[in-house]
Parts: structure tokens; sequence; C-alpha cells
């Protein structure tokens, strides 16, 4: 336990348990991620996706009012603009939260929520100039730009102290089929990169937990790096006296790699990063065994002006429509596929609808306003529609993944956590019954959102710089323009929207 | 005639002509003075209708020619008024335009035509004509169920040059004062406000003020200002209108914000006040404050940790340690112009303080203390150099008894 090389090691404050679910097999599992200081997330978890620190539309005390979101992604390319030239700000903030964490103080994010930073954001937008040995490219809201992986591993501790830290990894983003020496490249530099990450750990200290990568590449193609990642539990579980340890979790770019990962690493949390456009895509996700995930299509669907309404399990039972058409036949019903949302721009379906967004919601937005008001706010261009849906659409994807917990948990069979008796055959009717309802949610749902009639918020920041995100959900303006039927020029949305040039125009 | 409201004068300044009251409105008291900030379309520039009440506003604006486009009067119909539209539980008050939007159209789009029968609009959205004619623009509030209706008047520039047609539109604005009280519906539950016109002629003013009070309106408006006019020439209209206005109504001086001239405006015996401007403005990267204008979008804001405003109370600017956000200058700056949650960030700190200014100026006045609190409110916002203080708002003030550069 003791370290003379380095400051005395405490206990990790990150703890992973698997509940249900195996450890040594792929397949889902239920779990518990507890921090000393944080909400502990019962697993699969959805964590928000920010960007300069916000989740988009929603205001840090909307956040805590009406949202339950227990984890954020941060991305430390939205902060770094000047450097290495100025300081970043976030670096000089000072804080008086505990564990000491600028990052936290500096996006007035709550004590309780788990942070987690990465150097780019989920979608990024690819780089003409690529990584190198020391730097990765990045795009600041002031363009693109280099982060050195020595500051971004300077800037984990003792200053931005995130909760979890994303170990940089070396991912040409914009070329999904690297060559077999790109490939090499990649495995050398992010092997190299974490070592450098874990040394500065030991030296350093810092109460953040590391994230391992595990590259967008088939596990054949990266075993050599996924065994290094294991070099050090040969000694005493925390790693040599370099400063060595096992990563505290996985960072995982493409979950179709799970299944294939070396056993040692099993037990280990596993965080999602690669986007998912849907509700299916993630159960995806959750089926090989994800355990913290991001879902994109959620602000993607908001700046649509689309409210989801999807539940996980799918309901069960004739839909509304088809009960009162009593001659539809089985067949009939099986072909009709139900919406995974409504885009509340539609005047007739919404323009007199005192409904909530989604019936049964308890949504803030759902509990105090009704369709027309959405209807209207976005018609109108005012702002406030983007954050309803929002705060809606935050508390449909975690009401989907209270549902897969509880279909993992074995809600209506028993229970399988307390259940005991374990081994192979419950688990394997755990799982079975899982695959049951996710194949039941696929045969319920559409794949796709809807189509939104609407135009999006203007695109600003990282999403204003008009190269679109990699997911192709980009809130550019030029979208916008072409959604918008001709209905509200920019100029028209300005209006509402007034922030920028567009903006001047007076009321 | 028939009001739905009552106002309590509660205190006189002994100087100036400052007023506390309470006015209690259909939906509940609000104190006076008061700042009312402006949700045309019936949304505060991103903020939540409890964030606003989170700011202390019980009373806000909405535009009855905003709401007519959208939603529209059938739709406000069914779903049974503003209130229910935007889950409002507070007072509303309606402006038919708010008068920037009309000298807009006046004069830069040619949108508006003036007949006797009202006023013709062509929609900036989609260029569709809408007659605004007296009855109709009651019969709209009417449908929005606002707690304090306002009539439709003829709003000629201040600046204008034409004597004739200020005149004209004063006496068509007391014509359409009487036509909007025949057709008004609800006077048991909606308090109509007449809105004294006559640009900026002093006699005009007189006369108009005279009608208008004669027809016993349960408040009163002074309107035509803030279109750009000369703020001596402002002072001296308000001055004249609420010397001429009875103690025991309401008076609303429309389109009016900057904090410097709400606390002039107070001296001269005005009680409410509207603006766009502290929310727009924070949609620009700019902090009200006591010492004035902050424009975080200035890279100087880029490490400066301090709070929006020293000592505010909004929740932006509360620490944590006591239930606020503790968000700070630097944060804004980093979202400024890139994600909206800075812009309802700054909207949140605005809007809390023109009511917390409005809120400890009723304060002084029940204190008897409102010259003190003036000079005080001058010397944070100048710096303490007299000599950057306005001469408008020395002579207004000297008007009413209080040397501001006597501090």
């Amino acid at each position: 336990m003791s370290d003379p090389s380095g400051p005395e090691r405490s206990p990790d404050p990150l703890r992973f348990t698997i509940l249900a679910g195996s450890a040594s097999t792929s397949g889902p599992r239920l779990g518990l991620l507890t921090h000393d200081a944080r909400n502990t997330l019962e697993t699969p978890h959805y964590i928000a996706d920010t960007s300069r620190g916000v989740i988009p539309h929603i205001t840090q005390d909307t956040f805590r009012r009406h949202t339950d979101v227990k984890g954020v992604y941060v991305a430390l390319e939205d902060f770094v603009e000047k450097a290495p030239l100025k300081t970043p700000p976030i670096y000089l903030q000072p804080t008086t939260t505990s564990p000491s964490s600028t990052l936290r103080t500096f996006t007035a994010l709550p004590d309780t929520t788990l942070s987690i930073l990465a150097p780019r954001r989920l979608s990024p937008i690819p780089s003409p100039n690529p990584n190198s040995s020391s730097s990765l490219a990045i795009c600041t809201s002031v363009g693109f730009s280099a982060l050195s992986i020595a500051t971004y591993i300077s800037a984990a501790a003792p200053s931005l102290n995130p909760d979890i830290l994303v170990a940089p990894a070396d991912i040409p983003h914009g070329n999904p089929a690297p060559s077999l020496k790109r490939r090499v490249k990649m495995l050398d530099r992010t092997a190299s990169w974490l070592t450098d990450l874990q040394r500065a750990k030991g030296r350093v200290g810092g109460d953040y937990a590391v994230f391992a990568a595990v590259l967008p590449l088939p596990v054949e193609a990266q075993r050599w790096y996924l065994d290094s990642l294991l070099d050090a539990v040969t000694d005493d579980g925390h790693g040599d006296g370099e400063g060595h340890a096992l990563p505290a979790g996985l960072a995982i770019y493409d979950p179709s790699a799970i299944p294939a990962l070396p056993q040692p690493l099993t037990h280990l949390p596993r965080l999602c990063l690669a986007p998912a456009h849907s509700p299916s895509q993630l159960l995806h996700s959750i089926a090989l065994g994800a355990d913290l995930t991001l879902a994109p299509f959620l602000s993607t669907a908001t700046d649509a002006g689309i409210a989801l309404t999807f539940t996980f399990p799918a309901p069960r039972g004739a839909s509304p429509e088809s009960k009162s058409d009593s001659e539809s036949d089985s067949q009939q019903q099986q072909a009709e596929k139900h919406p995974l949302g409504t885009s509340l721009w539609n005047p007739t379906a919404h323009a007199l609808s005192t409904a909530p967004l989604q019936a049964g919601c308890a949504c803030y937005t759902c509990a105090r306003h009704h369709r027309a008001y959405v209807h209207h706010l976005l018609a109108a261009g005012e702002m406030l529609a983007w954050t309803l849906v929002q705060v809606h659409n935050l508390a449909c994807l975690e009401g989907f993944f209270r549902g897969v917990r509880g279909v993992l948990g074995g809600e209506g069979e028993g229970g399988i956590v307390d259940g005991g008796e374990g081994e192979g055959g419950m688990e394997g009717r755990v799982k079975g019954r899982f695959e049951e309802e996710r194949a039941r949610f696929e045969d319920w749902y559409e794949v796709e959102m809807p189509v939104s009639e609407g135009v999006r918020p203007r695109g600003r920041g990282y999403m204003g710089l008009g190269l679109g995100s990699a997911d192709g959900g980009g809130r550019g303006r030029g979208k916008g323009k072409l959604n918008g039927g001709g209905k509200w020029k920019g100029g028209g949305l300005g209006m509402g929207m007034g922030m920028g040039k567009g903006g001047m125009r007076r009321l | 005639m028939h009001s739905a409201l009552q106002f309590e004068l509660l205190a006189k300044c002994s100087v100036t002509k400052a007023r506390a009251a309470n006015l209690i409105l259909p939906h509940g008291p609000v104190p006076l003075p008061i700042f009312m900030p402006v949700a045309t379309q019936g949304s505060l520039k991103g903020l939540t209708p409890e964030q606003l009440e989170e700011t202390g506003c019980r009373l806000c604006l909405n535009n009855t020619y905003h709401l007519g486009l959208k939603p529209g009067q059938e739709t406000l119909d069914a779903l049974g008024g503003a209130h229910k539209l935007q889950s409002w539980p507070h007072n509303l008050l309606t402006v038919v335009t708010n008068a920037e939007s009309r000298f807009q159209m006046v004069s830069l789009l040619k949108l508006a035509q003036v007949t006797e029968d009202g006023v013709r609009f062509l929609s900036p959205h989609d260029g569709t004509p809408m007659l605004l004619t007296p009855e109709h623009s009651i019969s709209l509030q009417n449908s929005i169920g606002s707690d304090i209706m306002m009539q439709l008047d003829d709003v000629i520039a201040t600046t204008s040059p034409d004597l004739a047609r200020i005149e004209e539109a004063m006496w068509r604005s007391i014509r359409w004062l009487d036509r909007c009280i025949t057709a008004h519906k609800k006077p048991e539950s909606q308090n109509l406000f007449c809105i004294i016109q006559g640009g900026l002629d002093l006699e005009l003013r007189r006369i108009c003020t005279e009608e208008m009070v004669a027809r016993d309106t349960p408040g009163i408006a002074i309107g035509g200002l803030s279109g750009g006019e000369a703020k001596d020439a402002y002072c001296r209209v308000v001055d004249t209108c609420t010397g001429l206005l009875p103690d025991n109504k309401p008076r609303y001086v429309m389109g009016v914000g900057y904090p410097e001239d709400l606390v002039v405006s107070v001296a001269l015996g005005a009680d409410m006040f509207d603006c766009v401007w502290p929310t727009r403005t924070a949609r620009f990267g700019n902090a009200v404050t006591s010492a004035g204008i902050l424009n975080l979008r200035n890279a100087a804001y880029s490490e400066d940790f301090s709070s929006i405003e020293e000592g505010c109370t909004c929740i932006c600017c509360k620490p944590l340690s006591e239930g606020g956000l503790g968000i700070t200058r630097a944060y804004i700056y980093h979202l400024a112009a890139k994600e909206t949650v800075g812009a309802h960030l700054l909207t949140m700190h605005n809007v809390h303080y023109q009511l917390s200014l409005m809120g400890r100026a009723r304060q002084a006045i029940m204190d008897d203390a409102y010259p003190a609190f003036l000079k005080d409110f001058f010397r944070r916002l100048y710096d303490n150099d007299t000599s950057r203080v306005p001469t408008w708002v020395v002579d207004a003030l000297r008007g009413v008894g209080v040397n501001i550069l006597a501090w």
C-alpha cells in the first residue's frame, strides 16, 4: 500500500459493483457506480453530454430542480481557446469544492453530480490536422488547435480534478478505416499516453479515476495494448512503484469490442463513447455490456422540436389507435410501428392540445405546461421552447434507463439481485428477458426519429462553426434554413434568439 | 368606470413626488413602484415562468399584437387565455403594440397605416394584413385575459416635427379610448388603462390628461415616450402629467427601463415601467449592475471570478453556500454568444436587478429617505464622480427638490 516514491495513495473514491449479469461473460449487466462524494449511479445509466459545461438549453438552476441527471460528460476542448498562449481561465478558478475541482466550480456543477472529463466532444468535429505523437487535434470555438497530452494530463490535477478522466486516445476522427500503419501508431500513442497519465497521477496525486480507452478497432488488432493495461495487476492490484495502476474503468469507442475484452478487464465499469443516434443503438450497447452511455440523439431531437415519448419496456397490448379500429387484424397491428417522439411543430396535432408532452410523464414540462404552449413557443421562435423540450427529453431518457435496469434487475420476476442462487440459469433468464424486451421495443417503435417540420435553434459556438458535427446532427444555421420552408428566415428567428449579429434586430 | 383593482397608497416622499403603493390585481398584489419585464410572445426570453417568478416578478407584459398573430385569438379562447397558455399564475399586462415596435413599423418598415378606424399592420412574419381597431384590440385582450389591458392609441414619434399630426393623434387616442371602454366586455375582471398622448407639447399633454382622467379608467399610462426624445423633454412631460393626475390611481410610464430613468421617473411621481432593454441587453452579454453596464463579452472578464454583482441576491450571483449558483463573470464570458444558457443566466440577473432596484426605492420611500436613496444610487453608478451625472438628471431632480450633486 505504501509508496515511498509518491504521495500516499488513498483508496480510490470511485468503486464499481456488478449486481446482476456476469463480469466474466459479455451481455447486459446491472451495477452500482459509487463515489465517496457524488451520487451513486445505478447502471446502465445515462451520462448527459454538455457543451461548454452546460447541457444545451438547461441553466444550472433548472438542472438542479428539474432534471435527474447524475453524471455529465465535459470536453476540455470547450475550455482551452487560447491555450497554450494563455492559461485557460477554468484552470485559474478559485474553488472550495471538496475534493477541489475548478471544473466543478467554474461550470457551477452541483456537488453531487459525477463529472467525466475527456479531451474532445462526443461527436468531435474532425480536424484537418492529424494528431501528433504528443498532441491531439482539437476544435475550439475559435478554430482548430492542438492540445498537448502533457497539458491535458497536467490540467487534470490539481486544478480540474474531474471524478473520471478519460485517458487521451489517438483516434483519427473522420477516418473510420485507418491503415495498418496508422493502427500501429494509434496503439503506440494511446498506450504511451496512458502510461504518462498513470505516472503523473502517481506523482502528483489527484482524486480522479482514470478510464483507459478501448479503441474503435477490432479487439484482436489492439490485443497487446489491452494486455498492457493488465501488466500492473500482477503486483498488488494497485500497480507497480512507477505509478502504473490498473485503470479504474474503460472508455469504449465501439461497443462491439466488449465481448472480446480480456477477462481481467471485464469487471471494470464501461463508459460507451460511441455516439448513439437512437434508443435502439443504446439498447445495442447495453446488450453488449455498456454501463454508462451518452445519447447525442437527445439534443438533436430537442433542437428539432421533438418530444421523445418512447418507454422501455415498450407498451404492451394494442395501441389506442388500433383499439378504436376494431377490425384491424393482428398482422396490420404488427406492421404499424409507433413513433419515438412527436414533433411539436405540428399545428394540427398540438396547437390546441393541453395534454402533456408525454402522457403520464411527471417532468416539470409535462407537469406545468402543455403541448399548445411548446408549439406556440417553437412557432414564435422563443428560446424557452427548447428548454422545455430538453427538460422533458432528459426525463424520458431517465425513464428509459430506469426501465432497462428494471428488466435487468428481474422486475416482475421475483428479482435476481437478492435471488442469491445466482449461476447461469437465473442470469440467463434475465438476459433472455432483456433480449425479449429489446426485440419487442424494436418491433413496437420506428427506427428513425420522426421528421420535424420546423427550424432548429441557431447554431452557435461549436455547432455554429458551420462544419456540422461528425454525427450529422449539427445545429447549423444552414440546416435551419433548409428545414425552415421559408417560414422563418434567419432574422426572424433572430428576434427570439438574438445573441449574434442577426439578433440585433429590434422587436 | 368599473375597476378590477385596488390601489393602496402607502407613503409619499416628503421631498420628491415619489410614491409607494400596493396594487392589488386579479392575480395578486404587486408592490409599486414596479418594473415589469416584457414577455412579448408569452415567454421571457428563455426563462421558465418559474424562473421569472424567482426574480420576484409578479406582473409581466405580453404583447396583444404578437399574441393575436401567434398563437391567435381562437387558440387563446380555446385555452382560456394567456395565463393558461404560459402557465403563469401571476399578473399580466398587455400592451397593444409596444411604442417601440410601432415606431419601427411606422418609420422603418412602412408597415402600419393609421385611419380613424384603426391601425393596419402587415405581419412582419408573412405580410398578412391585420386591422387593429379599438374594438378588435379590446376583443383580443379580453381573449388574452390580461389583468391590465391598454387602450389602442395613436402613437406618433415624439421626435416628429408635425405638431398638427401630434394633436390629431392625441384627440384620436381619446376617441379610441371611448371606443375601447364601450367594447370592453370584462371590466369586472380586467382593468383598462388609458394612455396619455400629446408628444412633447406640454399643453397637449395637459389637455389629454384632463380628458383621460375624466374617463375614470382604473389606471393611467403616459405613452408615446422613450422614442428617442431628449431626456429633459421626457422628464418635463412625465412631471407635467403626474402633476395633473389623481393620487389614487397607478401611473404607468410606457417603454422606460434604464435604471437611471426609473429612479428619476419615480421621483417625478410615476409608479410602473416596462422595457425590453434589460432582457435584450442580456442576450448581448451585458449585465446591469449598480456600477453600470458590464459587457461580459469583453475579454477583461475572462478571468474575473467574482459574481456578476457583489452582494446581488439573484440566483446566479448568490453563492452556493446560500442556495445560489455562484455563477462568475468569467463563466458568463465563457458562455456568451456560444450557449443560450449564458443569455438565460444574465436575463435572470438583469430582471432581478431591475425588480430589486424598484424594491429598494419603495423601501426608501416608505422610510421617507428617497432623496438619500437617489444620491446613493447615482454615487454608485458614477463612481462618486459628480461631473458624470447627466444634466437632465440634475435638472429633473432639482425640479422635485433634490440637489443630486450635493452628496
